[in-house]
């Protein structure tokens, strides 16, 4: 009997002192790799190409605000985007992850961007990949800026350290546009003595620039020069030990075809369409993927009552036309009650010949008219040496020969020799907001943020009318979004430090 | 010591029958539910000490001292019964099941029978007969309303009958909380509870709190479900049963009859709408001009063909099953046609019980087979179309269905392949699509097949230690498809906006297999005529390892060649799999005087390869203790009035890590869902990575549960009046849970140690058994009611509220000092009267940007109340159950219909301009003052319920409160002598049964069942989310048969 339960016991003792530690051992992640296993080159292709995807397909509210688009007939009123009532869910996808195992095709917020782009600088820095340390502190410097152009104070310095700030503080959006001018100076620096043999894998996985560091250096300089003109009506006098830095660098700024884009090899298959092309114009399987943005008015007459044929490449022709108006949009914010009204089919879509070109083309982040008009509002004030008004019209004509506007350049020029205020720029009084005009002109669709933030910054249009919805109660174009539910939710105390946000008049620290 | 005991008293039996003028006795004694011979029935000569036992065959023999003796016949689990013998010389007994419980047997830890009084935890058993009553289709639907604690929730009402189980409220705010299933003996996960054939099922005992934890491990720490299958009896008997049910729509969403199709009082004869004109009876155009010149038209008046899409289903079922000594065999195969069109699933098993003995070592193998073919509609796949197309409002079947304007008959567009108006490029509506095409076009069909097998080796090496061995292995095999046919759009459709629907197939294989192996030995010694000692020593060792592989085409060249070759673009496609393994040493030892006092102290060590090395070994102790009083006290046992009075106490602790392996650390991956790899990569030969959204605590540990309960089990007035109480008290600490936080950390989730909440309540169960007799027959009265209340106590440093599935605008949080859950939700600005504030021109209210925290999600009460009535051979039992005090959210689905215009809260007003009750408006001389509003009308009134009244989750959160007829059955036994003529049949049952025939709700629930959750797959903790992925509840009646050979 008591031989009975001793081998019992002993049995037990076996296999429990046996199973220990190898019989455990088994909870390495064999479908995943974990953070030792990545390189810095596997996680840039995903940054640039998120980064271009997000600006060019994420501003479609920027576009409706700024009179680039409006709602197609096919649908209803579309509120809090026409009576400009933004709420704490409103465009939340700018911070917060859209990302869900449910979702055809989520969106990528700035933060889970950024995300990456900092595990990358980190990796890069553990084996001193400095290239590639280089490059996330320039993707850096755009991120963090779009994100202050939206919400002002954002978490920035404690940012991404979960570890030791789960509940991140928001940082001052000035203090933050500070230090990313410090990460483009860190940038320049590293990119100077930048050695591809020791960035493994940079000419592959830089899906811009294959690892040429003197183009990064002037994407760096042309987004100086850029956050220093959001704060052109706060700086008082010209940032001049900034722009030295530029002038220091040498390299200069993106020129005339010399826009930054990126291709990790665009083709026409399911989620690897050219993103602009997949969002506003057909999907992979040639069906048509967007009903709702259409031309609006506004920028339509702007354009046609100024003989600006730009018209025909940033919208397309209506597929199916009524009474003859191949091109037609539809006036912001107007709810039309008549059920005979135009539909989607009958009028323009977005995505015009000049920027839905072909569904692999390369998807524009920074494009060379944009710096174009940079550096002539640059000269213009006076920060940098250079004839303002050649620059303008070489900005203008830069915007033709992009759109692919057929004999680009003389089409331009005639645009630019026609006796209209909106070309003239020797009649012109203020000769800023006159530059910045033509900038909006030349970025329909292209860049809608831009048109937000100039709007925000100077007033640009000036004639911009404001929505026609019947619920927007005396509101105007909001001057920020407010701060996202989740924010509300998980990160109370800090959010609730920044007191109570109005869309309407709590402006971002540039819009004076 | 033994055997000269009994030869003692065969000398002793021998006196007697010198003595007297002895006689033998004989007969056969049977149950009296299902005739079946009963063998170890014990028999005793009442005054004597002398007894015999019934043999295998259920026959005895007794010698009898003369006609004035009378025999006691007692068996564990039946009414003992005493008969007079007389002058007879056959008695044959019927025993009927003891419904009083008295002396009821409950199946606990690795299946060991023990006496109910014995035990020191809440237990009930609920047999066979209880199950089946009403004919469910599953075991959990069987068990619905019956046990107090026990909360289960259909969810939806597919050919599934997907439910939901929870076992005294939640013990993980994000995890798991179903309990444990326990199949012949062997752990199994509770998800196979759905593939059981009731009709094997010999009862099920509910094991209610976690004190079973020390023998079953972690996983029983929210109770678990014991499920016992029928093995052999004595004498062949062969079972054939039918079943035949039909279901029906019971409720649906509110609609209004009043306008149609259109916008802005307009009609508009390609409107999904229903903001058009009132109707007038007029005729009118549905849709456009076919491109040929034909024009569909239609009389302008409200028709109920929304109602009709769905069918009448159906559930054929039918069973046969042999039983013979030791040996069961059953063949099930059930048919179940849903009420959505074209759903079906066919489920077939077999099941093989079979036992030998052999001196002391003894064999018993448990077989079960089960193959479920299903075809369904693939709602996902068209909330994908949807949502490529931008137009994700219309998301879900009922989405399009109630989306059809009253005006239009929806059943005209049945032949969508040939009418002309219902082909896909014609449909009238220009904003949905036709329904008949949808269900046809995204499609699931699958085949699961479930293996689970155990083998039990006994070894009784003495007569007070037993030995056992027991591996087992259960396994599940889904292959299935998702897949959409596609239409090309035609011209005429592309000019009205419609798109292509791509042709697509994914190919998912999944497979899991556990395997299980467990020794321990079990010791029952009586030291003495009033201590016996019990003890359990054993070790359980399980690996569960899962792979599933999906491989997919999105764009097929050929329609209707399903084949991931027939495609342009890549495959997409993942691999992942897992594995973990658990060890476990464990032990209790229990010791009782007299049997009326009992205590029993349990102890576990759990290993396990989840958790880092360091952490990965925890212990957990519990004791438990019962007293029956009325044995215990003499002056009780005199008692008229109080038969029967047990206290029961336990308190033990529970460790866990139920988390899926790999949760130690943060991943990386080129970002992909069902569909694809959203992301685009890789692209060619260019591979991009993204860091997941949740972070992980490499040095987690495993998070521990401590409960209390006290009851108590009262029986009266010779135990025809039955109360059971339990209190249940359980702290939940450390908690294992995804936390949200900011996205500016990097990251959506952090996985870590958190949270703290209390669990508690009161489970309450009362028994009339009889509670009217009459000549004939009986009235039984059952009731069980549950109270359960939770409250979160912390969260983590700095944060007091956590997001239970991620819905912000109307959804689940985890609050501090509020129970588990509560719904948060978007209401309007109100002013700090409460009044909503409208604006002082247009009359339309605002959005408040903070949402607010509404009502709690999970019941505060159930009760379960069960009168059925016994009338020679004719039983009528019914259940109803209610449950309340909680809220659920129709925000998805009732923003739907108040977006189309058909809901009934829309023309509540006929379209009129109206004041919004209980609102004011800001006083312009006075900012910040507010003034009642009497005059200020809402200025559109299409407009703001198209607007605002969509957008304010509030509108469409209601009470959830409903009272249920969940079974009501009539059933009829044909009497043994109508079958005496003939040898062949033994007996024949029928019966009549309807379930959740009525569901009675508050007038402000104007959407569907409130018990439906859309979410739950995704989100397994998350209750009260209704969206318009959900079709209707459904009630089911019918009837059965069942012959016995």
């Amino acid at each position: 009997m008591k031989k009975v339960i001793y081998s019992f016991l002993a049995f037990l003792l076996i296999i429990s002192t046996g199973c220990k530690k190898d019989f455990f051992d088994i909870n390495e992640n064999p479908n995943s790799p974990t953070a030792d296993a990545i390189t810095p080159d596997l996680i840039l292709p995903m940054v640039l190409h998120q980064t271009a995807k997000k600006m060019a397909t994420s501003y479609d509210f920027a576009a409706h605000w700024t009179g680039y688009w409006a709602r197609s007939g096919t649908y209803g009123p579309s509120n809090p985007l026409e009576n400009y009532d933004v709420t704490t869910t409103y465009e939340k996808d700018e911070w917060v992850n859209g990302n869900s195992s449910t979702v055809y095709n989520p969106t990528v917020s700035w933060y889970n961007i950024l995300k990456d782009n900092d595990v990358m600088e980190k990796r890069a820095q553990e084996t001193d990949q400095t290239f590639y340390v280089a490059i996330a502190k320039v993707i850096k410097s755009i991120g963090f800026m779009y994100l202050v152009d939206e919400y002002n104070n954002v978490p920035y310095s404690e940012a991404f350290d979960l570890e030791n700030a789960i509940q991140p503080k928001y940082d001052k959006g000035q203090d933050i546009y500070n230090d990313l001018l410090v990460q483009l100076d860190e940038a320049v620096i590293l990119l100077a003595d930048a050695d591809i043999i020791v960035n493994t894998g940079i000419e592959n996985a830089d899906i811009m620039f294959s690892g040429d560091a003197i183009m990064w250096k002037k994407l760096a300089n042309t987004q100086r020069l850029k956050l220093l003109l959001r704060q052109s009506e706060i700086l008082g006098a010209a940032p001049t030990a900034e722009l030295a830095k530029i002038t220091a660098d040498g390299s200069g700024f993106l020129l005339a075809g010399e826009t930054a884009e990126v291709n990790p090899g665009y083709t026409q298959a399911e989620y690897q369409l050219n993103p602009f092309y997949d969002t506003y114009l057909k999907n992979f399987a040639g069906s048509l993927s967007d009903d709702f943005n259409r031309a609006n008015n506004y920028v339509l007459n702007k354009l046609r009552s100024n003989n600006d044929i730009r018209y025909q490449y940033y919208f397309s022709e209506a597929q199916t036309p009524l009474g003859g108006n191949t091109y037609f949009g539809f006036n912001f914010g107007f709810v039309d009650t008549d059920p005979n009204q135009p539909k989607a089919g009958n009028s323009s879509n977005v995505a015009g010949p000049g920027l839905a070109k072909s569904a692999i083309q390369p998807q524009w982040l920074f494009t060379s008219m944009e710096s174009l008009f940079l550096q002539a509002e640059a000269m213009q004030r006076g920060w940098i040496t250079g004839d303002a008004k050649a620059t303008f019209q070489d900005a203008v004509r830069e915007s033709y020969s992009w759109l692919g506007v057929a004999d680009a350049e003389t089409a331009a020029n005639t645009y630019l020799a026609q006796n209209l205020p909106i070309v003239d720029y020797d009649g012109a009084t203020d000769k800023i907001r006159f530059i910045v005009m033509q900038k909006y002109l030349s970025l329909v669709g292209i860049n809608n943020f831009e048109a937000w933030v100039d709007y925000r910054r100077l007033g640009v249009p000036t004639d911009l009318p404001l929505s026609l919805s019947p619920s927007r109660n005396g509101r105007g174009v909001p001057v920020r979004l407010l701060y996202p539910q989740e924010e509300y939710s998980f990160n109370s105390a800090n959010v609730a430090a920044e007191g109570t946000i109005n869309a309407q008049t709590s402006k971002v620290f540039w819009d004076k | 010591m033994r055997r000269l005991l009994s030869s003692l008293s065969v000398a002793l039996l021998w006196t007697t029958i010198v003595l007297a003028q002895e006689r033998t006795v004989t007969g056969t004694i049977t149950a009296k539910e299902d005739g079946l011979s009963l063998p170890g029935v014990s028999i005793k000569i009442k005054g004597a000490a002398t007894g015999t036992q019934t043999g295998a065959d259920g026959q005895y023999s007794i010698q009898v001292p003369g006609n004035n003796t009378v025999l006691v016949f007692t068996y564990i689990g039946f009414a003992s019964q005493e008969v007079n013998v007389g002058a007879r010389s056959v008695v044959n007994v019927e025993l009927t099941t003891d419904a009083t419980q008295l002396g009821e047997v409950v199946v606990t830890a690795l299946g060991i029978s023990r006496q109910k009084k014995e035990i020191g935890y809440a237990t009930t058993t609920v047999s066979n007969e209880a199950l089946t009553q009403a004919n469910a289709v599953n075991v959990a639907n069987g068990l619905q309303g019956k046990v107090s604690g026990l909360n289960i929730t259909t969810v939806g009402s597919g050919v599934f009958e997907d439910v939901a189980i929870t076992m005294r409220g939640l013990r993980s705010l994000t995890g798991n909380n179903d309990p444990l299933l326990v199949l012949d003996g062997v752990p199994t996960q509770l998800s196979y509870l759905s593939s059981l054939n009731p009709n094997d099922i010999e009862n099920v005992s509910i094991l209610k709190g976690s004190s079973s934890a020390g023998i079953y491990g972690p996983d029983a720490r929210n109770g678990v479900i014991v499920v016992t299958t029928k093995k052999g009896t004595d004498q062949p008997v062969i079972t054939y049963s039918n079943s035949t049910q039909l279901s029906s729509v019971s409720f649906f969403p509110k609609l209004q009859t009043q306008f149609g199709q259109g916008g802005y009082g307009e009609y508009i004869p390609y409107e999904n709408w229903s903001w058009g004109p009132a109707f007038n009876g007029s005729t009118v155009n549905i849709g456009e001009e076919l491109p040929n010149g034909n024009q569909q038209t239609a009389i302008y008046s409200p028709t109920d063909e929304r109602r009709d899409f769905f069918n009448t289903g159906t559930t054929i079922q039918n069973d046969l099953s042999f039983s013979v000594n030791n040996f069961y065999l059953s063949v099930q195969d059930a048919l179940v046609k849903g009420i959505v069109p074209d759903d079906q699933n066919r489920r077939t098993g077999i099941r093989l019980n079979s036992g030998r003995e052999y001196g002391k070592f003894k064999a018993n193998v448990n077989l079960n087979y089960i193959q479920n073919n299903y075809k369904l509609f693939n709602d996902d796949g068209m909330s994908d179309f949807f949502t490529a197309q931008s137009t994700g409002g219309n998301d879900g079947l009922m989405s399009q269905i109630f989306n059809t304007p009253a005006n239009v008959s929806l059943s005209k567009y049945k032949d969508f392949e040939n009418d002309e108006f219902s082909q896909y490029s014609n449909y009238y509506n220009r904003y949905g699509i036709n329904p008949y095409f949808a269900i046809d076009n995204w499609r699931n069909e699958g085949k699961r097949q479930d293996l689970m097998a155990n083998l039990q080796l006994d070894f009784k090496a003495f007569d007070w230690l037993n030995f056992t061995y027991r591996p087992a292995l259960t396994s599940r095999t889904i292959g299935e498809r998702f897949f959409s046919r596609g239409e090309i759009a035609n011209q005429f459709a592309l000019h009205r906006d419609f798109t292509t629907v791509p042709g697509n197939i994914t190919e998912r294989n999944y497979n899991l297999t556990r395997l299980s192996s467990e020794l321990f030995a079990n010791l029952n010694k009586e030291i003495n005529e009033d201590f016996t000692i019990e003890g359990i020593l054993g070790t359980y060792v399980r690996q569960t390892a899962s792979r599933e592989t999906r491989v997919g085409a999105s764009n097929l060249v050929v329609p209707d060649v399903f084949n991931i070759g027939n495609r342009t673009g890549n495959l997409s496609g993942s691999s992942p799999e897992s594995k973990s393994r658990l060890f476990s040493i464990y032990g209790s030892a229990s010791a009782s005087y007299k049997g009326w006092a009992n205590i029993e102290i349990t102890g576990r060590n759990d290993w396990t390869s989840v958790l880092s090395l360091n952490n990965n070994s925890f212990f957990y102790p519990g004791v438990s203790g019962s007293l029956v009083l009325t044995d215990a006290i003499e002056s009780l046992k005199e008692s008229n009035i109080l038969s029967y009075l047990k206290l029961r106490a336990a308190w033990n602790k529970t460790g866990n890590a139920d988390i899926n392996p790999y949760q130690l650390a943060a991943t990386f991956s080129q970002p992909n869902n069902d569909q694809g790899n959203w992301t685009g990569f890789p692209y060619g030969s260019l591979p991009g990575y993204s860091a997941g959204n949740t972070t992980y605590d490499a040095d987690l540990k495993p998070e521990f549960i401590e409960s209390k309960e006290f009851g108590i089990e009262s029986s009266f007035f010779g135990n025809r009046l039955n109360i059971e109480a339990t209190y249940f008290h359980q702290n939940n600490t450390n908690q294992i849970i995804s936390v949200s936080v900011s996205d500016a950390t990097g990251y959506n989730f952090a996985n870590l140690n958190a949270a703290s909440f209390i669990n508690k309540g009161v489970e309450l169960d009362l028994r009339l058994t009889p509670l009217y007799k009459f000549r004939g027959g009986n009235i039984q009265f059952r009731a069980n009611a549950t109270y359960n209340d939770s409250e979160i106590t912390s969260i983590y440093p700095g944060l007091d509220q956590l997001s239970i599935g991620g819905y912000v605008a109307s959804g689940n949080y985890a609050i501090v000092g509020k129970p588990a859950f509560v719904i948060k939700a978007s209401d309007y600005a109100r002013d700090d009267q409460g009044r909503i504030i409208v604006d002082r021109f247009s009359g339309y209210p605002s959005e408040d940007p903070n949402t607010k925290v509404f009502g709690r999600t999970l019941p505060l009460w159930i009760v379960g109340l069960n009168p059925s009535i016994n009338f020679k051979g004719f039983n009528l039992s019914s259940l109803f159950e209610y449950k309340g005090g909680h809220e659920v959210s129709f925000f998805a689905m009732g923003g739907d219909m108040a977006w189309t215009g058909v809901s009934a809260a829309t023309a509540r007003n006929n379209r009129e301009r109206f004041v919004i009750p209980n609102s004011s408006y800001e006083d312009p001389a006075n900012p910040g003052q507010y003034i009642e509003n009497t005059n200020i009308t809402v200025s559109n009134v299409n407009d703001f319920y198209t607007g605002v009244y969509h957008d304010v989750a509030s509108n469409f959160i209601t009470s959830a409160a409903a009272w249920r007829l969940r079974e009501l059955s009539l059933s009829y036994d044909i009497p043994p002598k109508f079958l005496a003529k003939q040898k062949i049949v033994k007996g024949i049952s029928l019966a009549l049964t309807g379930r959740n025939l009525f569901v009675w709700v508050p007038k402000t629930n104007e959407f569907t069942d409130p018990d439906f959750n859309s979410v739950r797959d995704d989100y397994n903790n998350t209750f009260g989310i209704v969206n318009s992925q959900s079709n209707p509840p459904v009630r089911m009646y019918g009837g059965n048969i069942v012959v016995r050979f």
